[in-house]
């Protein structure tokens, strides 16, 4: 009857939208990690740049592989492999081999991601878990202060958390906040560039990518533990600024802790996930073997968001039983 | 009370914009060639027609009844062409009469009166509602119970009167209420006789708060709302002003709250003076290729088609057409569909408007659950419906679901998600289950 009743389009409401699509989301936090990677290649040089283009190259094959045998509504084009990607990345050792990098990304992506059924079914976050099993497989690869050894900054070229395990807490006058601030600080090629991770994440939040609860609440637990910490025992621990500044407690706090599948989605378990990674992070710091315990706080918090995520506001507008 | 300030701080919800601009003046449409007026509001009303094809009405006469004396009438006059069910803008199956154009002159609220078989000047005010197709203002809006039910609602104590609509196109009621301030402030009064013991709300749009207070403010509590959508999702605001917890499934006059719109006054104001019945109906036209939005007075049961002709819009641009507005509005298959008294908006969307990949992976980012306003834990529901699991859904409370739609407007993924909440609530049977007839 009518001419345009074979071409309307018909969808249920809402007709307006908002989101960005998964790739655009995708996009966006690549755009915040930016000024890190930009960081990253003018200070590692023709190093950051092999590992970031290796890592992106690996994962983005590997998940366009893993989808051709066993396809999913995880879709390669959504981009978060590449985002992946750069998040291990900035995990490596400047020297990482490229073998390294082929087996990181395969746990990554095939096991941390695919296996457990894509994007958004993860339990933990698949880069950290990628980084945790080479850690443990290979950890002399992965340390960071022997692969520094050859460079010279002008700033004692030993991971900062470390030096102040091994000599006490005086041990921080070695260091200048600003170094520490700038990314002067034996890390991985992006996980300590405080500063232009600080700038990323303020614009993920901005943006509205990520909420400033997990990473507040992050900062706050961490600052809070490290205060309890120095005031019991000034001679061990540093000041609480210092353990801020220094390895990847920023990166934590905005881009690992606020990973969307791992993390709680209520605002109040979200507000003690943050408080929680910030805490147990110096815990792990304070008492641990490892050095930077970023990775396996992440790994931890992660496991206690189905948990936490059971914390659920009321709801409005149900039939009370009171009143049937 | 749902969105307190400090809810507001601690989860960002979704900032919909209003659609800016508009135009003032609401001009009437002529009448079309033909209308197709529905005999049934599926749970709510079913009338019975009173005239058979072939049959010569003229506009205002009456030609259904429902068995508690409710009734529609001919909103043009002209030939009855046909009487067989259509599918009408809320996707529902009725029985409808057809009526094509002629140049008879309309019947004079005497006559229609007459044809009612009581006289204007001894009907009750009920009766005068009921003969002017103006089904008592208790029964609508709201989910659905069949007229019947009212006799055993509690008394009023509480009415909305609704001068802004949720919609952000849709423009009618502030705009009504701007223009036909005197005759609001008669529907108040009447409102006043007829519930003398309930307290009364109007809402307003912001900008227009402090003119409606010196117009209205004697009789009636002032409400700004301001523009933002979430701020006049109506199960939300009437809650919030009336102190009345009114769960989703329940109708609100059954906690003696009564909702009505300003549209709605007016037309009980012409019931009761006796100038004419319920037969046309104002329509705001706006779209994401329309620069300012027009409202217009349409002949109800006018097709869509004729509405957009009239007002000079090229179709070719349009591939979702929507009764409603953007954000709970049904997008129609055709443009036939005649338009009700519960059709306030046409909104039309171009090719370019709408997105690019539906219905991604749900990444767990729980946007939509951060934006619910009635809390919602929409990311579970969402996913637990897609692989079939509605007991378990179930369990969430989907039944408290407005469906608003602000979960799926920030959904990074474009997923469906009012339509899978839709889907669960469907199976529970709970709500939008029209009543037998």
């Amino acid at each position: 009857m009518s001419p345009m009743s074979d071409k309307l389009n018909v969808a249920s409401s809402p007709h307006w939208r908002d989101g960005s699509g998964l790739a655009g989301t995708q996009k966006l936090w690549l755009l915040a990690l930016l000024p890190a990677m930009v960081a990253s290649v003018w200070l590692f040089g023709s190093h950051s740049l092999r590992i970031l283009g290796l890592a992106v190259a690996f994962s983005v094959l590997l998940d366009a592989l893993a989808n051709k045998l066993i396809p999913s509504k995880d879709k390669t084009t959504n981009w978060s492999s590449v985002t992946l990607a750069v998040i291990l990345a900035f995990l490596m050792p400047y020297d990482a081999p490229w073998w390294l990098i082929l087996v990181g990304c395969f746990i990554m992506i095939v096991v941390g991601k695919k296996l457990f059924g894509g994007m958004g079914a993860y339990p933990v976050h698949p880069a950290l878990l990628s980084y945790a099993m080479l850690l443990v497989s290979w950890p002399s690869r992965l340390d960071y202060t022997a692969s520094l050894v050859s460079l010279d900054w002008g700033v004692k070229m030993v991971e900062p958390v470390r030096l102040v395990k091994t000599l006490g807490g005086s041990a921080e006058q070695v260091f200048y906040w600003q170094d520490l601030l700038l990314g002067k600080q034996v890390a991985g090629i992006g996980n300590g560039l405080v500063l232009y991770l600080l700038l990323g994440g303020l614009l993920l939040i901005l943006i509205k990518q990520i909420t400033w609860h997990i990473p507040v609440t992050f900062i706050i637990g961490n600052f809070l533990m490290a205060t309890i910490l120095y005031l019991v025992d000034p001679g061990q621990f540093a000041s609480p600024l210092f353990y801020l500044l220094s390895g990847g407690t920023v990166f934590a706090a905005f881009f690992l802790a606020t990973e969307y599948t791992t993390s709680p989605v209520n605002p109040v378990p979200m507000l003690i996930y943050g408080f929680l990674g910030g805490a147990l992070l110096m815990i792990i710091r304070a008492f641990s073997n490892y050095t930077d315990g970023v990775v396996f706080t992440i790994l931890l918090i992660n496991l206690c968001n189905p948990l936490l995520d059971r914390i659920r506001p009321k709801i409005y507008g149900l039939e009370v039983a009171s009143h049937a | 009370m749902p969105i307190s300030p400090l809810q507001t701080v601690l989860r960002s919800l979704a900032h919909v914009p209003k659609f800016s601009a508009c135009e003032k003046t609401i001009s009437p449409i002529r009448d079309p060639d033909h209308v197709v007026i529905p005999l049934e509001y599926p749970g709510q009303v079913l009338f019975k027609p009173l005239v058979q094809s072939g049959d010569t009405v003229r506009k205002n006469q009456i030609i259904g009844q429902s068995s508690l004396g409710n009734c529609v009438h001919a909103s043009i006059s002209g030939v009855v062409k046909e009487i067989k069910p259509i599918w009408t803008a809320r996707s529902y199956n009725v029985p409808a009469v057809t009526i094509e154009r002629n140049e008879e002159p309309a019947l004079s609220a005497d006559e229609m009166f007459e044809c009612y078989g009581v006289p204007f000047q001894s009907a009750s005010r009920v009766e005068k509602l009921k003969a002017s197709g103006v089904i008592s203002p208790w029964t609508r809006p709201g989910r659905f119970h069949h007229e019947e039910e009212v006799a055993g609602f509690p008394e009023v104590k509480r009415i909305i009167i609704k001068g802004v609509n949720e919609e952000p196109t849709v423009f009618t009621f502030e705009l009504l209420l701007e223009q036909r301030a005197e005759k609001i402030l008669q529907g108040i009064k009447q409102l006043n006789d007829m519930a003398p013991n309930a307290a009364i709300w109007l809402t307003t749009p912001k900008h227009l708060t402090k003119w409606a207070r010196g117009q209205f403010g004697d009789s009636v509590q002032i409400v700004g709302v301001p523009d933002e959508y979430k701020h006049r999702i109506e199960r939300l605001l009437v809650p919030r002003l009336t102190g009345v917890d009114v769960p989703n499934t329940v109708p609100y006059r059954k906690k003696g709250v009564a909702v009505l719109s300003v549209e709605y006054l007016l037309t009980m104001v012409d019931a009761l003076e006796g100038s004419g019945p319920f037969v046309n109906k104002y329509v705001t036209i706006a779209g994401s290729h329309i620069p300012k939005a027009v409202t217009v007075r349409i002949p109800l049961g006018t097709p869509i088609r004729t509405v957009l002709e009239s007002q000079g819009f090229n179709e070719e641009t349009c591939t979702r057409l929507l009764v409603g507005g953007p954000m709970k509005g049904i997008a129609q298959y055709s443009d036939e569909t005649p338009l009700t008294k519960s059709s306030h908006g046409i909104y039309l969307m171009s090719e370019e408007s709408l997105p690019d990949e539906v219905n991604l992976t749900c990444m767990n980012c729980g946007r939509c659950t951060r934006a619910c306003p009635v809390n919602l834990q929409v990311h579970l529901i969402g996913r637990y419906v897609e692989h079939d699991l509605l007991e378990e859904a179930r369990e969430f409370h989907p039944e408290a679901c407005n469906e608003c739609g602000l979960c799926a407007y920030v959904c990074p993924a474009h997923r469906p998600l009012v339509q899978l909440i839709q889907m669960c609530n469907q199976y529970v049977g709970q709500t939008n289950e029209p009543h037998e007839r």
